[in-house]
């Protein structure tokens, strides 16, 4: 295990508040930054990584999901369902992953970083505000009637399509959370919203439900099998999730724009340097 | 969905969470003050959960700290136990089962976990 000085800890965790601010500003998880920082910057082994990210993953989705439910943009049953996809995922890949090749998660941790960077150049501002229109889902047989009695009381009614495509998505997303310790928001969200009809604010906030189960399903198995190493875990959770504090307070005072092309540069850059590392 | 369902089944919910993480840094929290005072006691693994519960009540610094993880990993894990009882209240059979199915897989991983 990896044996962080004090120092290294302290360092670990203005790091982990700095990729918490930045993860929230831009809409990231802590998974995306904080792994890179971990393995590039501390030299930490890519599981014990991991294994810190998920953790801090659980922190701040988890934190997240009490503002959305309690504002009542979660649909709950949506996410259960997709849970029982995306879970099963996370358990076949938190159960894989010890025959895995480090080079091999380096290697696909860096695509992912690359389709995160192309995701953020095509993603629209907005959409997460928790403010403006509430949603309500109808079933597919709802009549015109119906749809418009919503509308007049101030809800925007939606229909859930495609729940196939939503559980492979969902399964994906899992054993991707598995491997690589992200919480897989960067798939669930955009097959919600682009496939399943569901609307953008639903999505993010019942993706960010989701994705507490989704990372406890395969930090469990990390915990089990001693990945879990306290010394990066604690200074990780404490600073991504003071991190995504700040990042809230700060996103009506910088610009966004600006900074998600910044970041969109940095993300690929950190993932040719992890694809070259691994060769 | 019925309005009443919805409340009734969101609000246990956030509670749970709420709860979750503040037990869970209330105890990194104090393992990382604990272990200023002492930090030779600071290890760089986990135990079982056993062996952590002992610690804690030890003022183990490292058993506050991985008791603090335990219980952040167990947060989620307890959302979807209140939502299978929440589920369950309201005589929503289908997702009870939908979630008492996630807490079963759940804890397979974890006790089949280590191989």
């Amino acid at each position: 295990m990896y044996d962080a000085t004090i120092v290294e800890s302290i360092g670990i965790f203005f790091a982990a508040v700095v990729a918490g601010t930045f993860g929230a500003l831009l809409g990231l998880g802590g998974g995306i930054i904080v792994i890179p920082v971990l393995t590039m910057i501390f030299k930490v082994p890519i599981k014990e990584a991991i294994a810190a990210s998920l953790v801090s993953v659980i922190a701040t989705s988890t934190s997240a999901a009490i503002v959305y439910v309690e504002k009542h943009f979660v649909n709950i049953r949506l996410g259960m369902t997709l849970e029982l996809a995306t879970t099963i995922g996370a358990l076949l890949a938190g159960f894989t992953v010890v025959y895995i090749n480090s080079r091999a998660l380096a290697l696909l941790f860096s695509a992912i970083l690359i389709y995160t960077a192309l995701n953020m150049l095509r993603k629209k501002e907005g959409g997460g505000s928790l403010d403006g229109d509430t949603y309500i889902e109808v079933p597919p047989q709802a009549t015109r009637r119906e749809l418009e009695a919503h509308i007049s009381d101030g809800r925007t009614p939606y229909k859930i399509t495609r729940m196939p495509l939503g559980m492979a998505a969902s399964f994906v997303a899992g054993t991707l959370s598995g491997l690589l310790g992200i919480g897989g928001g960067i798939i669930k969200v955009p097959v919600m919203q682009l496939f399943m009809g569901v609307p953008m604010r639903v999505a993010i906030a019942t993706s960010n439900f989701m994705i507490g189960v989704t990372a406890a399903a395969s930090a469990l198995i990390y915990y089990s099998r001693g990945y879990i190493n306290p010394l990066i875990t604690v200074p990780s959770a404490l600073g991504v999730l003071l991190g995504a504090q700040i990042g809230v307070k700060l996103v009506h005072k910088v610009k966004v724009r600006v900074l998600t092309q910044v970041f969109v540069v940095v993300l690929i850059f950190t993932a040719i340097q992890m694809i070259v590392r691994a060769i | 969905m019925h309005k009443k369902n919805k409340i009734d089944i969101d609000r246990p919910i956030a509670i749970i969470l709420l709860s979750g993480v503040l037990v869970s840094v209330v105890l990194l929290l104090g393992g990382i003050g604990m272990s200023a005072l002492n930090p030779d006691l600071v290890e760089k693994s986990v135990g079982s959960v056993g062996h952590e519960l002992h610690e804690t009540i030890k003022l183990n610094p490292s058993g506050w700290m991985n008791l603090g993880i335990f219980v952040l990993i167990l947060t989620p894990v307890m959302r979807v136990i209140a939502a299978a009882f929440s589920f369950a209240w309201i005589k929503d059979w289908k997702y009870f089962w939908v979630a008492s199915t996630i807490f079963v897989a759940m804890m397979v991983g974890f006790f089949y976990g280590d191989g």
